[in-house]
């Protein structure tokens, strides 16, 4: 049985030579083909062809012969035998030639692909293996890059902690001295006093933020969802707060409130200083014009919407903002040299941890901005006392 | 360890803390607020100064040498569960607040983020004291 046909193939299979044969393959109906497979030659080369015509030119040449001559028919037939076997010989001799040819050819291919794939398999071992070795040395140096970044975080960790105790010794002096516990003091001295106290409080805060973005990358817990929160009295804690400031730049701050109070779980503490780096911001970058202040409430979130007629924010800027780069612009630089360009990437990192989010939109430089903190609420009040205690507290 | 008996006491205070600074700043504030004060500089000290003194309140740092807080307290407890204990601390680390937390046994001020007027406060309130 002959399982496969294709043009050009040299099989020496089953059906040897015969299966190579153009006559006999067009004899027997097999697909049909231009060339000889055996010979791989066109039918008119093709030596079965050529042979086969010489053998009948022969033969009948010798009958021609035997007829003019009046020869023996039965020695005519013995030698067109003769003749016969002689060329079919001939052309065998020729075919097995051709077979080992073609045998030789195939081994020598089959021992090439063999080397080739060979040869393929190690160098995709090798380079496997270097592969594999580069992912080693690279795990590695990831590796020890982390530990670094660990051991970099717990220093700097231990060292807030040992500059914080005497910061609060410091602070502790210069109350005991306001308070009045060593006697009273001139005008002047409480006036330094004073000055050391505010500037002591000021590097404690600094020391508590650097803390806070310390522990937030070492991916610690810092922010602890345990108050429930009425922002109200914040949101007057820190108009409070920024009142003298605003008037003294000539500024104007309004307050646009929501129906009724509503509650937040959350970190107080963290959460006023995340909200009053927003106030700060706004009255820091603004010379003229004022701050507006809208809460508003969608669905189960209240949005605060801080907006001022500031110095506004370049576009390219407004996705970088809340990134750990503490770059500052150089417009933000000219209007206020001392910031550290921490408290945007420190507050947004505390309004996260508490499942809020935190955006800016400006329209460019100059422009104004609004930065926008969404919170998720866990209880409203819509009773007349608590939407009282809320106006009353910012009107 | 010290105690100080001063005019008109009504409660009494063990305040352990190892830095001498803020210990004397304590003292100062507490003794000018009418309140009676013992002091230790480490957890051991604590242990025997909250047996001999038995005070109302101990007011405890957390990091110290020799003993920390957390072990005195638990050791003091173990014998006087009634023991008042306030620590007064500077570790701003999130994992410590939520042990104290979880233990509810004992309360917690950052030193830092407060003014010695709000510590009194804070005490005053604590120990019902006007």
């Amino acid at each position: 049985m002959v399982n496969t046909y294709s043009k050009g193939e040299i099989k020496i299979g089953e059906l040897g030579y015969v299966n190579k044969n153009c006559w006999l393959a067009r004899n027997l109906n097999y697909p049909p083909t231009k060339h000889c497979q055996f010979c791989q030659l066109k039918f008119n080369d093709c030596l079965f062809f050529k042979y086969s015509l010489i053998s009948l030119v022969l033969v009948l040449i010798i009958f021609s012969i035997a007829f003019l001559t009046e020869g023996s028919v039965s020695r005519l037939l013995i030698i067109s035998v003769f003749t016969l076997i002689i060329v079919y010989g001939y052309y065998f001799d020729k075919s097995t030639e051709s077979i080992i040819e073609a045998n030789f050819a195939q081994k020598k291919a089959k021992e090439e692909l063999k080397d080739l794939s060979e040869n393929l398999q190690q160098k995709v071992d090798e380079q496997t293996k270097e592969l594999r070795d580069a992912y080693e040395v690279e795990k590695n140096a990831r590796k020890q890059l982390e530990e670094l970044g660990n051991v970099k975080n717990q220093f700097l960790m231990t060292v807030q902690h040992h500059l914080r105790t005497p910061l609060t010794s410091m602070r502790g002096y210069a109350d005991l001295l306001l308070g009045g516990t060593f006697g009273k003091m001139s005008k002047k001295i409480r006036n330094i006093v004073e000055r050391f106290e505010v500037s002591t409080v000021s590097m404690i805060k600094m020391v508590n933020e650097f803390l806070d973005i310390t522990q937030f990358q070492l991916g610690k817990e810092v922010v602890r969802l345990k108050d429930e929160i009425n922002l109200c009295p914040i949101f007057h804690d820190i108009a409070k707060d920024i009142e003298l400031e605003v008037k003294k730049k000539g500024l104007y701050l309004k307050l646009e409130k929501p129906e009724g109070v509503c509650f937040v779980k959350g970190d107080q503490e963290k959460l006023k200083i995340a909200l009053v780096n927003f106030f700060d911001n706004a009255v820091k970058y603004t010379k003229e014009g004022g701050i507006t202040v809208k809460l508003k409430i969608n669905d189960k979130k209240l949005i605060v919407q801080i907006t001022d007629t500031g110095m506004g924010i370049p576009k390219d800027r407004l996705e970088k903002l809340f990134d750990m780069t503490f770059e500052r612009s150089d417009e933000a630089k000219k209007s206020f040299a001392s910031g550290r360009g921490i408290g945007l990437y420190l507050s947004s990192q505390v309004i996260k941890a508490h499942n809020g989010r935190v955006w800016a939109e400006s329209e460019g430089e100059g422009k104004g901005s609004t930065f926008n903190i969404e919170l998720p609420i866990e209880r409203r009040e819509e009773d007349s006392v608590a939407s009282l205690q809320f106006k009353n507290k910012f009107s | 360890m010290k105690t100080n008996t001063p005019r008109g006491t009504s409660k009494k205070i063990l305040i352990v803390e190892d830095d001498e600074d803020f210990l004397s700043i304590l003292k100062i504030k507490f003794i000018s607020e009418g309140f009676s004060i013992a002091t230790a500089k480490d957890g051991e000290e604590g242990i025997i100064m909250a047996e001999k003194e038995k005070p109302d309140l101990i007011m405890s740092d957390i990091l110290m040498p020799i003993m920390d807080g957390i072990e005195m307290a638990r050791k003091i407890k173990e014998s006087d569960k009634d023991a008042q204990i306030l620590f007064l601390t500077n570790i701003q680390d999130a994992d410590y607040a939520k042990r104290l937390e979880n233990s509810k046994e004992f309360d917690y001020l950052i030193k830092a983020d407060l003014r010695i007027d709000e510590i009194v406060e804070k005490v005053k309130k604590k120990l019902g004291v006007k």
